[in-house]
C-alpha cells in the first residue's frame, strides 16, 4: 500500500536569494541574475564568464574541518545550505527515532568535480603531495549525501544521483518512492552544482554556450548561461506529517522518466523523450493533461532544447498546450545543472502555495516555432493546483515530477 | 594530405576510409555534432593548423572539408 | 508496509561479469571455492586484482566504444554478457521498455583528468571536445543506456555502496511498471591515480593481502571488475521461457552519521531487507562486503550479529573481496555471484586467508562447504557511512 507524500520543507541557495520570500519576489519580477562572474575564473575564456552566483551568509560557510579549502567543496557547501533551510522549514523532529527513518538524497551534475580539477592543478604544478590522504573521500560523489546525513544525524538510505541536469528531479523521484513505500518516513533531498572548468570549457567547445546570455524560447537564443546554486525539499509521508502537525506545503503526486538513448549530448530532436516522461508522470500520478496548470520547463536556451520541449508539450497536451503557462527559471538564474530541477521544484511548491506562475525573462522576440505561453517578462497570478517540473540531462536522462496543492 | 584527412574521418566515424567524398557527413556517414568537432580537433592536432569556428559550419561533406583545409594551408 | 505481496516479484534473469578471475561464471565460482586469489603486485598499481588482457571488442560491437574509458568499456561488456545469459537478443525487449541503473562513481575520472589537464596546460580551446561529456559523473550511465538503446529510463547512483542500492532501485522501478526489463550494472576500473589515492588514504594493506574479518587484517587491496544483472518481473520472465536465477526479495539502505553507528546502521539495513522479503526461510548464506579494512569489517560483523540474532552462529558467511579485492561500486553486485550460485547449488565458498576471526559468533566459512540456501543476504558497509543490504531468494520461495 503506497503512502501519499507531502512536501514539508523548502530551501534554496540561489543568486535570487537564500530565503523563500525574496527568492519568489525576484522570480516574479522577472529579475535576471546573470552577469559577469566574480567567483569563478578560467584563463582563456574571460569574455564568456557570465552566470549567476550565490552569496551565502557567513553562518553557511562550509566548516574548515570538512574542507579547509572551501572553494573546491563549493558544491557541498551549497547543497548543505539549501538542505539546512529545508530541514528548518520542516521543523524536522530531533527525535533520533525519526532521524533514523529519514533518508538523505542529493542530485548533482558535476558533484565533486572541483576536487579533481584541484588535483589537476597540483599535478600540473608538480606539487609533491598532490594526492593527499583526504583526496579519495573528497572526490567520492556520494560525499554530498554523506555530509548532509551527517549534519542532521540522518540514518535512512543515503543516495547520490548523477544523471546530469536531471539529477535534482531524479533524487526527488527516488525519495518519493522511498517514502511512498515506507523505506523511509522522511527524506531530505537537495540538488546542487557550481561552476567547473571542465563543463564551462566543454560547453564552449561544443558551441552550446551563449555568446551573451541565455534567452529561453526567444528567437535569438544561442545557448546556455550557467549558474550555481542549490534547492532542497523535505518529503514526508502525509500521515506522518499530519500526525506531528508539520506544515504541508504541497504534495508530490508522482513522476515519469524516460531516456532518449540518442546521443551522448544532443537531445532527441522530436522531443519524444520529454513527451514520454510527461505522459508517464501524468499516468502514474492519476492526473489528466487537462488538470495541469503550470509547467516548469527545462528551458536551457539552446536552439534544440527549447524547440524539443515545445514539441513535447504539443504532443502531450495537443491544442490545449497553448493555454498552459510554461516558463524557464533558467532565464533568471542560468542553468544551475543538477540544482536546476530542485530549485524549480521549490518554485513549483511556491507557485502552488501562492497561486501564481513565475515568468521567463529575456523573452522579447518570440520564435514562431516556440509559440506557447512562456509567461514572458513578469510572473502573474493564476489558479495553480497541479504543476509539472520537467528536466532533461546530457545523455538523454528525462525526469518529470508532478506536484499538487497541499491536500 | 587527402589520405590523412580520410583516415581521420574514417577513424572517428568508424567507417571504411574509401567512403564517398560527396556523401553528407550528417545524414550518410553518421558524423554527428560531437564527432564533427572531434574530427576538427584531430585535424588541427595532426596538421598543426587552426580551423576557424565559422569555417567549419559550411562543411557538409568530405569534399567541403578538403577544400576548407586546403584553403587554410595556403 | 513495503513491497506488498500483490506487487510483482522481480527476478534476476541474466548475469554477466568481467572480473580478475574471468568472464564466465563457473570458473569464477570455482576459483572462489578454491580460495584462489586474483591479487598480485602490478606495476604502478601496487597489490591489486586486474582484469587481464581486457578487450571490450571481444564482447560488444558498439559505436563510440573507442572513446570510453576502461570502467565504461567493462560495464558495457558485462551488460552484453548478461543479456546473452538472459537469452535476450537485441530488440527482444523493445527500447521503450528497457531501463538501466548504473553504479559507477569513478568511471569518468581518468577521462576528466585527461580533459581537464589539457585545458589547464593548453587553454580552453585546446581540449578534445568529445572528451568533456565523458568526464561527467553521468557518463557511464549515459554510455550504457546509449549502447543498449534503453529508453525507459537511465538512473545513475554514486558511491562505494551504490551497487546494492542500484539493485534495489532497479527492482523498485520494475515493480512500479516503468519498464519490462532493467539492466543493473556496476563497474570499477583500476588506475594509477586511484591506487595512489587509496594508498594515501590509508585504505590499503601494507603487505597487499586483504584478510577480511581476520584479527590480523590491516587493510584492503583494490580489485577491478564489472557486474551486470538483468532484472525482470517474474511473470514476464516465465512468459518468455526464462525461469530466472533468483528473486530480489528485499532491499534496505541506511546511513551511520558517526563511525560508532556503523554496526547499528548495517543491522537496520539488514532488517529492512529481511522484513521486505517477508516471513520465510532463514538466511543460508551471507555474502559480506568485508575487504580487510579494520573498522568496516568489525562494524559489518557486529551488524550481522545484531541482525541475525540467535541464528548468527549457524549462518555461513563468505567474503569475495579476499580473492577479488575491493571494487568499490562493483562490490555489492560482485558479492551477489556466490549468493546466486548458493541458492541453486548449495555451494558455499570460503573466505580466503581467514584463520582467526576478530569478532566471533558468525559462521565464517574457512573451507568450502555445502548447505541449503533458500535465502542469501548480501551486505555493504562503506567508510563514509552508507550501508546497504539485499536479500536474494530461491524462486520457488520468497
Amino acid at each position: 500500500m503506497r503512502r501519499r507524500v507531502a512536501v514539508t520543507g523548502r530551501g534554496v541557495a540561489t543568486a535570487a536569494g537564500t530565503e523563500l520570500d525574496p527568492f519568489w519576489a525576484s522570480l516574479m519580477a522577472g529579475k535576471s541574475h546573470l552577469g559577469p562572474l566574480r567567483s569563478f575564473a578560467c584563463k582563456g575564456m574571460e569574455e564568456y564568464l557570465t552566470g549567476s552566483e550565490v552569496e551565502l551568509p557567513a553562518e553557511d560557510a562550509l566548516p574548515a574541518d570538512i574542507d579547509p579549502n572551501r572553494a573546491r567543496s563549493r558544491c557541498a557547501e551549497l547543497a548543505l545550505a539549501a538542505a539546512r533551510r529545508a530541514v528548518r522549514d520542516a521543523a524536522l523532529p530531533a527525535d533520533p527515532a525519526v532521524r533514523a527513518r529519514t533518508a538523505a538524497l542529493v542530485g548533482s551534475t558535476m558533484a565533486e568535480e572541483r576536487q579533481v580539477t584541484d588535483l589537476t592543478d597540483r599535478l600540473v604544478a608538480q606539487a609533491p603531495d598532490a594526492v593527499d590522504p583526504s583526496f579519495l573521500s573528497r572526490a567520492d560523489n556520494h560525499r554530498l549525501a554523506a555530509l548532509l546525513a551527517r549534519e542532521h544525524g540522518l540514518g535512512g538510505p543515503s543516495l547520490v544521483s548523477t544523471t546530469a541536469c536531471s539529477s535534482g528531479n531524479a533524487a526527488l523521484a527516488m525519495a518519493f518512492d522511498l517514502v511512498a513505500e515506507a523505506q523511509a518516513d522522511l527524506a531530505v533531498v537537495a540538488g546542487a552544482d557550481t561552476f567547473t572548468r571542465a563543463v564551462y570549457t566543454g560547453f564552449l567547445r561544443l558551441g552550446a554556450l551563449s555568446k551573451s546570455f541565455c534567452r529561453p524560447f526567444d528567437k535569438r537564443r544561442d545557448g546556455v548561461t550557467f549558474g550555481e546554486g542549490a534547492g532542497a525539499l523535505v518529503l514526508e509521508a502525509l500521515d506522518h506529517a499530519r500526525a506531528r502537525g508539520a506544515p504541508v506545503h504541497a504534495e508530490v503526486a508522482g513522476y515519469g522518466v524516460s531516456n532518449d538513448a540518442y546521443h551522448i549530448t544532443a537531445p532527441e530532436p522530436s522531443g519524444d523523450g520529454f513527451a514520454r516522461a510527461m505522459r508517464q508522470a501524468l499516468a502514474s500520478s492519476g492526473v489528466s493533461p487537462g488538470e495541469v496548470d503550470y509547467v516548469s520547463a527545462h528551458g536551457t536556451g539552446t536552439p534544440y532544447n527549447d524547440l524539443c520541449e515545445t514539441k513535447a508539450m504539443k504532443a502531450v497536451f495537443g491544442a490545449a498546450a497553448v493555454g498552459i503557462p510554461i516558463s524557464s527559471l533558467k532565464s533568471m538564474l542560468g542553468h544551475t545543472n543538477g540544482a536546476a530541477s530542485a530549485i524549480e521544484a521549490v518554485a513549483c511548491v511556491l507557485a502552488l502555495q501562492r497561486q501564481a506562475v513565475p515568468p521567463t525573462a529575456n523573452l522579447t522576440e518570440p520564435d514562431p516555432e516556440c509559440d506557447l505561453d512562456y509567461v514572458p517578462g513578469v510572473g502573474r497570478p493564476r489558479k495553480v493546483e497541479t504543476c509539472l517540473n520537467l528536466s532533461a540531462g546530457f545523455g538523454g536522462f528525462n525526469v518529470c515530477l508532478v506536484l499538487r496543492r497541499a491536500p | 594530405m587527402e589520405q590523412t584527412l580520410r583516415n581521420i574521418v574514417a577513424k572517428i566515424a568508424e567507417i571504411p576510409p574509401d567512403f564517398d567524398a560527396q556523401a553528407s557527413f550528417r545524414d550518410k556517414l553518421g558524423v554527428d555534432s560531437v564527432r564533427a568537432l572531434e574530427i576538427v580537433f584531430e585535424i588541427e592536432k595532426t596538421l598543426g593548423l587552426v580551423v576557424p569556428e565559422d569555417g567549419y559550419a559550411k562543411v557538409k561533406s568530405f569534399d567541403n572539408l578538403l577544400t576548407l583545409i586546403q584553403s587554410i594551408k595556403k | 508496509m513495503t513491497a506488498a505481496p500483490s506487487a510483482p516479484a522481480v527476478a534476476v534473469t541474466g548475469l554477466g561479469v568481467i572480473s580478475p578471475l574471468g568472464d564466465r561464471l563457473d570458473p569464477v565460482l570455482e576459483a572462489l571455492r578454491a580460495g584462489r586469489g586474483a591479487l598480485s603486485p602490478l606495476p604502478g598499481l601496487g597489490a591489486a586484482a586486474a582484469v587481464p588482457d581486457f578487450d571490450a571488442s571481444r564482447y560488444a560491437t558498439i559505436r563510440g566504444l573507442r572513446l570510453y574509458g576502461r570502467p565504461i568499456r567493462m560495464a558495457i561488456s558485462a551488460v552484453q554478457l548478461a543479456l546473452t545469459d538472459a537469452g535476450l537478443a537485441p530488440g527482444a525487449i523493445p527500447a521503450e521498455e528497457l531501463g538501466t541503473v548504473t553504479a559507477c562513481s569513478l568511471g569518468h575520472l581518468e577521462t576528466l583528468l585527461e580533459y581537464d589537464r589539457s585545458v589547464a596546460t593548453q587553454g580552453p580551446m585546446r581540449g578534445n571536445p568529445a572528451l568533456m561529456p565523458l568526464g561527467l559523473p553521468s557518463s557511464p550511465g549515459a554510455a550504457v543506456a546509449l549502447s543498449f538503446g534503453a529508453k525507459a529510463f537511465s538512473m545513475a547512483l554514486a558511491g562505494a555502496g551504490a551497487g546494492l542500492d542500484a539493485l534495489g532501485l532497479g527492482a523498485r522501478m520494475l515493480s512500479a511498471g516503468r519498464a519490462r526489463a532493467c539492466l543493473v550494472v556496476a563497474s570499477f576500473g583500476l588506475s594509477p591515480e586511484l591506487s595512489l589515492a587509496a594508498q594515501r588514504a590509508g585504505w590499503l594493506a601494507p603487505d597487499g593481502r586483504p584478510l577480511p574479518f581476520d584479527r590480523r587484517r590491516q587493510g584492503a587491496a583494490l580489485g577491478e571488475g564489472a557486474v551486470a544483472l538483468v532484472l525482470e518481473r517474474l511473470p514476464d520472465a516465465r512468459a518468455r521461457g526464462n525461469a530466472g536465477r533468483a528473486l530480489v526479495a528485499g532491499m534496505g539502505g541506511s546511513f551511520a552519521p558517526h563511525p560508532s553507528d556503523r554496526a547499528a546502521a548495517l543491522a537496520r539495513a539488514c532488517q529492512g531487507a529481511l522484513s521486505q522479503a517477508g516471513p520465510g526461510p532463514a538466511v543460508g548464506l551471507v555474502s559480506a562486503g568485508a575487504a580487510g579494512v579494520v573498522e568496516l569489517d568489525r562494524a559489518e560483523a557486529l551488524g550481522l550479529l545484531a541482525a541475525l540474532g540467535a541464528a548468527a552462529p549457524g549462518t555461513p558467511v563468505t567474503a569475495v573481496k579476499a580473492c577479488l579485492g575491493e571494487p568499490l561500486d562493483a562490490g555489492g553486485l560482485l558479492q551477489c555471484l556466490p549468493a546466486l550460485d548458493a541458492l541453486r547449488s548449495g555451494q558455499l565458498p570460503p573466505i580466503a586467508g581467514l584463520l582467526e576471526p576478530e569478532v566471533p559468533g558468525l559462521g565464517y566459512l574457512t573451507a568450502p562447504a555445502r548447505g541449503d540456501v533458500p535465502r542469501a543476504l548480501v551486505t555493504t558497509t562503506t567508510l563514509d557511512g552508507a550501508c546497504a543490504a539485499a536479500v536474494l531468494a530461491r524462486i520457488d520461495e520468497r
